[in-house]
């Protein structure tokens, strides 16, 4: 036993010296973090608190608001989207800086599409859901790549299944459907179909015009 | 040359000013280090790499679209096909998901249950995580024990519910069956035996010279980046930020059990791997407490397999239909937060069932890490954000 601790010690000396030598100069440590430490002295803020600031602040803009199982959960205009989220992120008594899902629903019966931000903040340990509504004819939302880059790929995902538009998006391409693919499956009016894919874009590939 | 010359030339350091024609190459999708199929588009100048662009859906199977199309019991047989390396964790987040809809209360043992299976779980999904990861780099021989180690825990998940990979074992209200007469006291051996083989792991592969220096200051996500890319599980624990949500927000009984959350500030590729090793140790810790807490429920009456006990199953309508509302609700499954966002219309069905895999967010920061190394190191960032594409592309 003592000579494979002696073993390990001389491996991390090693890791110590690899580290220096790259020039990261990183407090090196081994441990197991009680994670009461690193919040210690937060305060948390109600659903209520969170609500009286979003309409402070952007007023008519907030449709309407409610306390659902994850926490608050409002309904906000499409136009002032990224302006509200930059704002639930900047903020330092909310600090929203964990973006961890955004999911996509077709209301058929209503025309309108629904995207669903579920918001989380690591410092302070509590969570908001954003709905943003859009009409299913025209479904152009602001994206929110800007504020978090992890919506990056949720995007293009709700794009490539349900057909959501996302404006200002860097690089909105299909991210799980190839690129020729017609018609988006997560739809409710999708009828599955043996040809779904475009034949001038398969040739184009056999062609070599498109890798 | 002298040797001092030669010195000077061997840690000299690359010269990146020297350039040559970029090249754009495809790796994968049949490659041995991608896990699965995945494509990396990589644009690369002689050894380096100057862009990477994972390309998905080589998998996909539309878990999201058939959930929608069968009832909520039946859409239990699917989860086990996302992420089948921890296939209880799916299972166990989409029944919460449906109980949270429901309001239906599990029995206090199935709760207990459900934590060691997933503890177990955990364990072997990381034992595959650093078998394969050591296969990536060049070390062959921690593979085979690391799967040795990993077939007695899929021998007790034989025992308990039939199969090794695709358990549908928890459901709707509780679990399948209770546990057998004797299973325990088969775990608790198990713990003892797990506990001396992670040392040795540790020895082999963990604090491996070679390992070392092909991992550490690698792949660098400092805590600010992991944060803004939404990185989970041990991807960011690896950056230092004690972010579990077993203990961020306690679910089940894990508010009951004493552990604690590891996390490294190294924020490289060797630091991910410690993290992992490490928690295999806590997860222990946790089983231990469940099985010491379990013997004190009563034990089944009849010892016939699949016998409904009422300790570990609530009562649940055959075919439950919640009232219109959405959940969101997440788990930490071995590879980060594992979540699962239902709506309800008040039919039978799932109105919409959305999958927010871990592994595909995480695997979502390689394009902004990758660029800057070389390609033998993106065989090791690749391999370290332990992706499993059944999860990725869903």
């Amino acid at each position: 036993m003592s000579f494979r601790r002696g073993r390990r010690q001389s491996a991390r000396k090693t890791v110590v010296k690899i580290i220096n030598s790259g020039g990261f100069h990183l407090p090196l440590q081994f441990n197991c973090v009680k994670p009461t430490s690193f919040w210690a002295g937060v305060e948390t803020v109600t659903p209520e608190q969170i609500e009286q600031k979003l309409r402070e602040r952007f007023g008519e803009a907030i449709l309407a608001t409610r306390v659902s199982m994850n926490g608050l959960e409002a309904k906000v205009e499409p136009k002032q989207l990224v302006e509200i989220c930059r704002f639930l992120r900047d903020d330092p008594e909310l600090d929203f800086n964990f973006l961890r899902c955004i999911s996509t629903v077709d209301w058929l019966k209503d025309g309108e599409f629904e995207v669903v931000y579920h918001l989380f903040s690591f410092r302070h340990r509590h969570e908001m859901v954003i709905k943003v509504r859009v009409p299913r004819h025209s479904p152009r939302i602001p994206s929110v790549v800007s504020v978090w880059r992890t919506a990056n790929w949720h995007e293009r995902e709700a794009y490539d299944l349900m057909g959501i538009v996302f404006e200002g998006h860097p690089d909105l391409r299909r991210i799980l459907l190839p690129e020729g693919w017609i018609g988006h499956p997560l739809r409710k009016d999708y009828i599955h179909d043996i040809e779904r894919f475009d034949d001038e874009y398969a040739q184009k590939i056999l062609r070599g015009e498109i890798r | 040359m002298a040797t001092t010359e030669l010195n000077e030339v061997i840690t000299a350091p690359p010269r990146r000013d020297i350039r040559t024609e970029e090249m754009e190459i495809n790796m994968g999708p049949q490659h041995p280090s991608t896990h699965g199929v995945l494509r990396v588009i990589i644009k690369v100048d002689g050894e380096w790499i100057r862009a990477a662009d994972p390309d998905l859906g080589y998998l996909h199977r539309s878990f999201e679209k058939l959930g929608e199309l069968r009832t909520y019991p039946q859409g239990i047989f699917l989860t086990d096909r996302w992420d089948y390396l921890s296939a209880m964790n799916n299972n166990w987040i989409y029944c919460m998901a449906v109980e949270k809809l429901l309001g239906i209360q599990v029995p206090e043992k199935a709760e207990w249950i459900r934590v060691m299976i997933s503890e177990f779980q955990r364990i072997a999904s990381h034992l595959v995580f650093l078998g394969t990861y050591g296969l990536d780099m060049g070390a062959l021989t921690p593979f085979f024990y690391c799967f040795r180690e990993r077939e007695k825990i899929l021998d007790l998940f034989e025992e308990l519910c039939g199969a090794r990979l695709t358990y549908n074992y928890i459901r709707i209200g509780g679990v399948s069956r209770d546990i057998p007469k004797g299973w325990l006291d088969k775990a608790e051996e198990l713990l003892d035996y797990l506990a001396k083989r992670f040392d040795e792991l540790d020895d082999l592969l963990t604090f491996n010279k070679i390992f070392v220096a092909r991992t550490v200051g690698i792949g660098v996500i400092p805590p600010e980046m992991a944060m803004d890319y939404g990185l989970t599980g041990p991807m960011i624990r690896g950056s230092g930020i004690p972010y579990d949500l077993r203990k961020v927000q306690p679910y089940s009984v894990y508010d009951q059990v004493e552990f604690d959350v590891v996390t490294h500030p190294g924020c490289d590729c060797w630091a991910r791997v410690w993290v992992r090793s490490q928690e295999m140790r806590q997860s222990l810790r946790i089983i231990k407490q469940c099985i010491d807490k379990l013997r004190t429920f009563p034990e089944p009456e009849s010892d016939l397999p699949y016998d409904p006990s009422p300790y570990v199953m609530a009562k649940v309508p055959p075919k439950p239909k919640p009232k219109p509302n959405d959940v969101y609700v997440a788990i930490e499954s071995p590879r980060g937060e594992l979540g699962v966002y239902m709506v309800s219309d008040g039919s039978e069905k799932p109105y919409r069932m959305k999958i927010r895999g871990p592994a595909f967010v995480n695997l979502s920061v390689l394009p902004a890490i990758a660029p800057g190394h070389k390609v033998a190191d993106l065989v090791a960032i690749v391999g370290n954000i332990d992706i499993v594409m059944g999860e990725v592309d869903r």
